[in-house]
């Protein structure tokens, strides 16, 4: 590793690396018209209380185009889909208009002849039995015809049951689903409120019914959500600055896979193994049953109590005794089953604290190193200042990124070992023998990674903007190629899980998301095609307030604010000034 | 209260109760056969008395419903169930509640106590033994503390009985 630090010749080398490492930091802008979009691209899109109905609205138009259908109705055949669109248009293709519409509850009808500005003015609505004039009644899509008021009661009793998706037709076994524009005309006339309600239910039904749609897991809410194009397996920074994995809404967790996090949070969460270090090494009192201790000595025991007991059957005795008995005490029979199981439950605890201490250190590290970004961003202004030979600085911030995004892979890659090459998920899916041979493999990668993040985080915490000239260009050359370095290893590490690990397993529910050099992917703000087209598009009668939409992204502050102002230097600089200036 | 379920405490709506009304003097003229309605003063509970269809298994047999009417009749359905001693019935369990799709999930506001009676009749004279739902006694336990059909996840039996 200390290699790099001679020769002129390399330095080719290392500008390309610093621009590699430059390029690793700009995923912000990468998602632009001139890269095709690719599964590695940036795809996720955050939806925010505005643009949720945007969005709903371009998978209503496909619909509606395709099928020539008003709004609600499209809306009712994609909410039975689960907003599915390819789905929707599969079932099309394959089982024809008719059934899809059925399937969905939605009938088309042409206008009834009987009911028309010729029919009586009064009829009976069969819900009140009562003779009502015809202008004060509404006939469905289906056909059947109630009056306003019983309709009006029908809806409120409905979206208050929480069904305002699938509110269906009064008739007796008439499967057809209302239409939303007479549900919102004819409740909002006495109860407004009840038809905001309605509109947000059907407004999100976008996210909750909706397998690419998930609410950010932030709390407290962001009020967003997060659409992913084709792979639910990923990790996503919502713009509320919240990593978050998209299969299992928690924390970003990756390399462990989704199950092995859930099981690895409630561990540590309900410190079992507190409570198996309490079963392992004491015993009740008979007296006062607090928990003793024994740390050496006979089997003669003495609580702070006074009560003195037997260790080996826990039973009170008198305090006679010798080294081997105890005066009319005796439960000499050996239990070879027990012991055997107290070792087995005092090496699991070894083991659990041997990886639950590492997992911990790395957290605790890159907790401390949050607080590098403020001090860091100081030494660059200072250098700056300074009259230096070298101009550009953005490797300090490419590398502090790098270090926080690869201290993550790290504390991650702890549980997943410990689940990788415990006993409790693969036991019978390897030998002893093959189980020692992947654990080598993997630890060696493991502490190579480590080894690197902590000179990386060593040369980032120097005090090198009061360095000299030269000092600051060699801290820059470690800086730069240790993030090169951490940055391959991370990949490698993901692909030896992905492949030689996981990958050979017979069980295939552990997947990870795809390691990505460039960070967690950060999800770009939904903007409409439409809207990008230049058509405005209006968000009417969306059922948000305005005073609803001030909580939007833009109320909560950026956790990496620093971060991402200083994105916006490095992108400028993506040709060092000193490159061309050497040349 | 009763035993077998408290139904909703809240009063009749105006709708339910305009409505009730109504199906009462409809009742009154036009009674469905084999249902008699023992007159209270009391719109919200009616008492309905069953006698078996002739020919049936249940002939000459009386039983009695309990109709139970919701605030918001008939956007709600009902809660109706038989009095003990309930008849003995592959859908109806000895605590009385009834296993009856039109009841719950399938209700509409266009159906009638009268609509209702008629499928209880027709569900009773379909049957070719007398005998407990084989979930009986899980069902019965679980309700004990008198919980109303309306609170069961049915999970509705063949529509042949």
């Amino acid at each position: 590793m200390d290699d790099y630090l001679s020769g002129e010749e390399e330095d080719d080398y290392y500008y390309t690396s610093d621009q590699e490492s430059l390029e690793g930091l700009d995923h912000e802008y990468d998602q632009s018209n001139l890269q095709p979009l690719s599964s590695s691209g940036n795809t996720a899109k955050v939806i925010t209380k505005e643009s949720l109905l945007a969005a709903q609205r371009e998978d209503l138009r496909r619909v509606m185009e395709l099928l020539t259908l008003k709004e609600h109705h499209a809306r009712t055949l994609l909410i039975h889909h689960r907003w599915d669109v390819e789905k929707l248009f599969a079932v099309l293709v394959e089982k024809g208009k008719d059934y899809l519409f059925s399937g969905a509850g939605l009938t088309l009808v042409e206008d009834d002849p009987t009911f028309s500005p010729s029919s009586p003015m009064m009829m009976t609505c069969d819900i009140c039995v009562e003779d009502v004039a015809t202008h004060h009644m509404t006939r469905m899509d289906c056909g059947h015809c109630f009056c306003n008021s019983c309709w009006a009661a029908h809806f409120t009793v409905k979206i208050n049951e929480g069904q305002s998706k699938r509110i269906r037709c009064m008739a007796y076994k008439c499967n057809a689903i209302c239409d939303e524009d007479v549900v919102r005309s004819l409740v909002s006339e006495t109860q407004p409120d009840l038809a905001d309600k309605f509109d947000r239910f059907l407004i999100e039904s976008y996210i909750e019914d909706n397998k690419m749609v998930k609410w950010c897991p932030s709390t407290p809410h962001c009020g967003n959500a997060i659409r992913v194009e084709d792979d639910e397996l990923c990790e996503v920074e919502c713009s509320c600055g919240f990593q978050f994995c998209f299969s299992c809404s928690y924390r970003a967790h990756s390399p462990c896979s989704c199950s092995m996090w859930e099981l690895w949070r409630k561990k540590c969460h309900d410190e079992s193994e507190t409570v198996n270090w309490i079963t392992v090494h004491t015993k009740p009192c008979p007296k006062c049953f607090k928990p003793v201790e024994k740390n050496g000595g006979c089997n003669l025991v003495t609580c702070i109590c006074g009560q003195s007991f037997c260790w080996l059957c826990g039973g009170a005795t008198g305090r006679d005794h010798t080294w081997s008995s105890i005066s009319g005490h005796s439960c000499g029979r050996y239990q070879e089953d027990k012991e055997k199981q107290l070792e087995r439950a005092k090496r699991d605890l070894y083991r659990y604290m041997h990886y639950h201490n590492r997992y911990k250190a790395h957290i605790d590290s890159s907790k401390l190193e949050d607080r590098l970004s403020d001090t860091i961003l100081e030494k660059v202004s200072i250098l700056e200042k300074r009259q230096l030979q070298l101009k550009d600085f953005s490797w300090v911030t490419s590398g502090l990124h790098r270090l926080f995004r690869s201290r993550r892979v790290l504390s991650y890659s702890y549980p997943f070992a410990f689940y990788m090459f415990g006993e409790e998920l693969f036991k019978d899916e390897m030998s002893a023998e093959e189980r020692e041979i992947k654990q080598n493999l993997f630890e060696d990668q493991q502490q190579q990674l480590e080894a690197n993040v902590e000179k990386l985080s060593k040369f980032l915490e120097e005090p090198f903007d009061q360095f000299a000239d030269d000092k600051v260009t060699q801290i820059r050359i470690q800086v730069i190629n240790l993030s090169v370095a951490v940055d391959t290893l991370c990949k490698t590490m993901y692909e030896c899980i992905d492949n030689d690990l996981l990958g050979s397993l017979q069980l295939g529910i552990h997947n990870i998301a795809p390691y990505r050099s460039n960070g967690i992917e950060r999800a770009s703000d939904f903007i409409s095609s439409r809207e990008a087209a230049g058509e405005k598009c209006q968000p009417s009668n969306s059922g948000w307030n305005s005073e609803d939409t001030s909580c939007s992204s833009r109320k909560r502050p950026r956790k990496e604010g620093i971060y991402r102002n200083s994105q916006t230097t490095l992108l400028d600089l993506n040709l060092p000034a000193d490159v061309i200036e050497r040349k | 209260m009763s035993s077998s379920g408290a139904p909703s405490h809240k009063a009749l709506s105006k709708i339910a109760c305009k409505r009730l009304q109504k199906e009462l003097v409809e009742w009154q003229m036009n009674p469905p056969t084999g249902f008699k309605h023992k007159v209270n003063d009391n719109l919200q509970r009616w008492i309905i008395e069953v006698i078996g269809a002739p020919g049936t298994l249940y002939a000459n047999e009386t039983y009695q419903l309990q109709v139970d009417f919701p605030e918001h009749y008939p956007m709600e359905s009902p809660q109706v169930i038989f009095l003990l001693p309930a008849p003995l019935h592959p859908h109806i369990y000895s605590n009385g509640h009834i296993c009856l799709d039109i009841l719950y999930d399938s209700w509409s506001p266009a159906m009638t106590v009268s609509s209702i009676c008629i499928s209880i009749l027709s569900m009773l004279s379909s049957s070719t033994e007398k005998q407990r739902p084989t979930d009986n006694d899980r069902y019965v336990q679980n309700c004990k503390n008198g919980r109303s059909p309306k609170e069961t996840r049915w999970w509705f039996h063949d529509d042949k009985v």
